[in-house]
């Protein structure tokens, strides 16, 4: 439940903002001029906000997609991003949110219909491409968690539904599927979700659906015909990895129709050396961040050699139900060969 | 929570400080530059204290009025104490247009009226009352602006308390002592004194939800001191501690690394044994559990 409930006074009369704040009337509603006041300072502290994040109700001035950094691919063509929330529902341990973010605040951007506009814009200059645009929700924060109160899926699938060049492609962990399963096929949309062994997922991914509950979402939607991604990203190394990676791998593909997924990615534990610093230092007792790490290029990865190991496993164990043109991995280092 | 957490409570006026010295059983360790004093929150606390959860220290400072002695007194106080587990709550009495006095309030934004700087504090732990703005001005101001308190000392707290904690562990809370019925001049220490008496406990239990928040921290203090006898550079001593930190995290902190501590002959060659034995782990999901 949400204590605080922070609006910027630019939006306090938007009826989304409305719409809002009237499903928290016990919270204590703060005016403030911008988001910026509230969510940028420095001397805040991620772990101990999350203990009880406040939401931020506010417009997403200037740029609102964005191209993807490298590797957020699935071999489309242009690439982009947009984020109408910063910040998740859920506290992965390796989430990189945790190291980008000073606040663990939710900031919801009110403003869809903006975001919108740019979106058309973008498509517009991709219309003759071979290929769709490509356009990935969930890059900061998980694209469904939030869907009761954002509407987000909800007012943005309709939209996608008139860009037919363009995809959008939903990141989430959420079995908040409600506003997909009781509505047409979107066939230019893609929900991908992230999943990990149950192991994995109980000890790292808090407050995230288990694994069964993701794959029975991911069920629901591929029976309901909607286009359907898996992500194992980031693969965690421990004991026991492969043991764990195994029974995923078969207990994924006895439930889903491998010839019905769009694609299914790999990708390792990795992260830019600021934000990996920031949470080993929010984080000091996980071992997460003290084994198999390495730093190259300012970026701090599992060591090659890990790497390498744990992707030739758990890929091996997908090619045996999966065609290869549909597995998509990506290394943290180009040495890392498969 | 860790046993070495300090709570450093910041008031004003000594009449403002007495129902917490009385509450909190501080004793006066120190006059100058200012009246300080000190105790524990357990022996407040004692239904709790057994398990250990809320042993730690209460540091009382009396300031003075206005932003500069304020700005002093918590520098001051930040040098006598560890930062690492320290929450920071400034108690004191404001004016308010509306409210009754004897209201308590905690303070969700502070404004300095001379240079109209603005701070939201991390409103993170449970707070059940009211909440209001706060404005610092620099001389006592009766005539209260619309929907929010107004003192001589909270901008000055927050700025300076906020160089040693996170914004989620600085806070203030303030008891309404005058209005535009009551006025400020009434005011002597006597009734300010019991004004805040009433509210100590609701203050504790705002110090007890703030003190929740802070996680375990660990304890490295025994494996650090093991290399006394070794010659170590600020950098070497960094790196060795980061090292205890990650074996930490792994449960690999035991007899036998104490063992190779005590035995080695160079820093050098410690910090490299330990970074091998480092490398040879494959962390379980257990040592990656919250
Ligand atoms: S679900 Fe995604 S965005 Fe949310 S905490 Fe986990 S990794 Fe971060």
């Amino acid at each position: 439940m949400l204590d605080t409930l922070y609006i910027e006074e630019s939006v306090s009369e938007h009826f989304r903002t409305q719409e809002i704040v009237a499903r928290y009337p016990a919270a204590q509603k703060i005016y403030i001029e911008k988001y910026s006041e509230v969510f940028n300072p420095h001397a805040q502290n991620f772990r101990l906000q999350k203990q009880n994040p406040a939401l931020i109700l506010a417009a997403k001035q200037n740029k609102k997609v964005l191209s993807t950094p490298t590797q957020y691919e699935t071999g489309g063509g242009a690439n982009y991003y947009f984020s109408h929330m910063l910040n998740c529902l859920y506290d992965c341990r390796y989430c990189f949110l945790q190291g980008m973010y000073r606040s663990a605040n939710y900031l919801l951007f009110v403003n869809y219909e903006d975001f919108v506009e740019d979106i058309k814009k973008h498509a517009q200059i991709h219309k003759n491409d071979d290929k769709p645009a490509w356009f990935f929700s969930g890059y900061d924060c998980d694209s469904l968690a939030f869907e009761p109160v954002t509407k987000f899926a909800d007012f943005f699938l309709p939209e996608f539904e008139l860009l037919p060049n363009c995809v959008l492609e939903l990141r989430t962990k959420s079995t908040q599927i409600r506003s997909l399963v009781d509505r047409n096929v979107v066939p230019n949309v893609v929900v991908a979700y992230s999943l990990s062994p149950q192991e994995v997922a109980s000890a790292i991914e808090i407050g995230a659906p288990s694994t069964e509950k993701r794959l029975d979402a991911l069920v629901k939607l591929q029976q309901h015909g909607w286009r359907i991604g898996i992500r194992f990203d980031p693969i965690i190394w421990h004991q026991d990895y492969q043991i764990h990676y195994k029974t995923l791998v078969e207990q994924v593909f006895s439930q889903l129709d491998p010839s019905k997924i769009d694609s299914i990615t790999l990708g390792g534990f990795r992260l830019p050396k600021g934000y990996y610093k920031t949470m080993r230092s929010l984080y000091p007792e996980h071992g997460l961040f003290s084994a198999g790490l390495t730093e190259q290029q300012a970026m701090v990865s599992y060591q090659p050699e890990i790497e390498q190991e744990v992707f030739n496993s758990v890929s091996e164990f997908i090619r045996t139900f999966v065609d290869e043109s549909k597995l998509f991995v990506y290394p943290s280092h180009s040495e890392t060969i498969l | 929570m860790s046993s070495k957490t300090t709570v450093n409570i910041v008031v004003a006026l000594n009449c403002e400080a007495k129902p917490l010295i009385d509450f909190y059983r501080l004793s006066k360790v120190q006059s100058r530059p200012f009246d300080l004093y000190v105790g524990s929150l357990a022996g407040n606390n004692k239904d709790k204290s057994n398990n250990g959860e809320l042993e730690c220290t209460v540091n009382l400072v009396v300031s003075g009025l206005g932003s500069q002695n304020m700005s002093i007194a918590c520098g001051w106080l930040a040098g006598r104490t560890d930062q690492q587990q320290t929450i920071w709550l400034n108690i004191g009495t404001a004016g308010h247009k509306e409210l009754a006095t004897s209201e308590i309030v905690r303070v969700h934004r502070v404004v300095d009226v001379a240079d109209g700087r603005s701070h939201y504090p991390a409103l993170t732990a449970k707070w059940r009352g009211l909440s209001s703005a706060l404005l610092t001005y620099d001389s006592a101001c009766s005539n209260y602006p619309e929907d929010a308190l107004v003192d001589m000392e909270g901008s000055a707290f927050f700025h300076a308390a906020g160089m040693f904690a996170s914004s989620e562990l600085v806070q203030a809370i303030k008891i309404v002592s005058d209005n535009h019925v009551e006025s400020v001049e009434r005011l002597n220490a006597s009734l300010i004194s019991q004004l805040i008496t009433p509210h100590t406990n609701v203050i504790n239990q705002y110090v007890v939800s703030l003190l929740a928040l802070l996680p375990s921290s660990q304890d490295l203090t025994d494996y650090l001191s093991m290399v006394r006898h070794l010659h170590c550079t600020v950098s070497q001593r960094q790196q060795y501690k980061e090292l205890l930190s990650k074996l930490a995290s792994l449960d690999q902190l035991n007899s036998q690394t104490a063992e190779e501590i005590n035995n080695a002959d160079s820093i050098t060659a410690l910090i490299k044994g330990l970074r091998n034995q480092l490398a040879n782990l494959q962390p379980s999901l257990a040592e990656m559990r919250n």
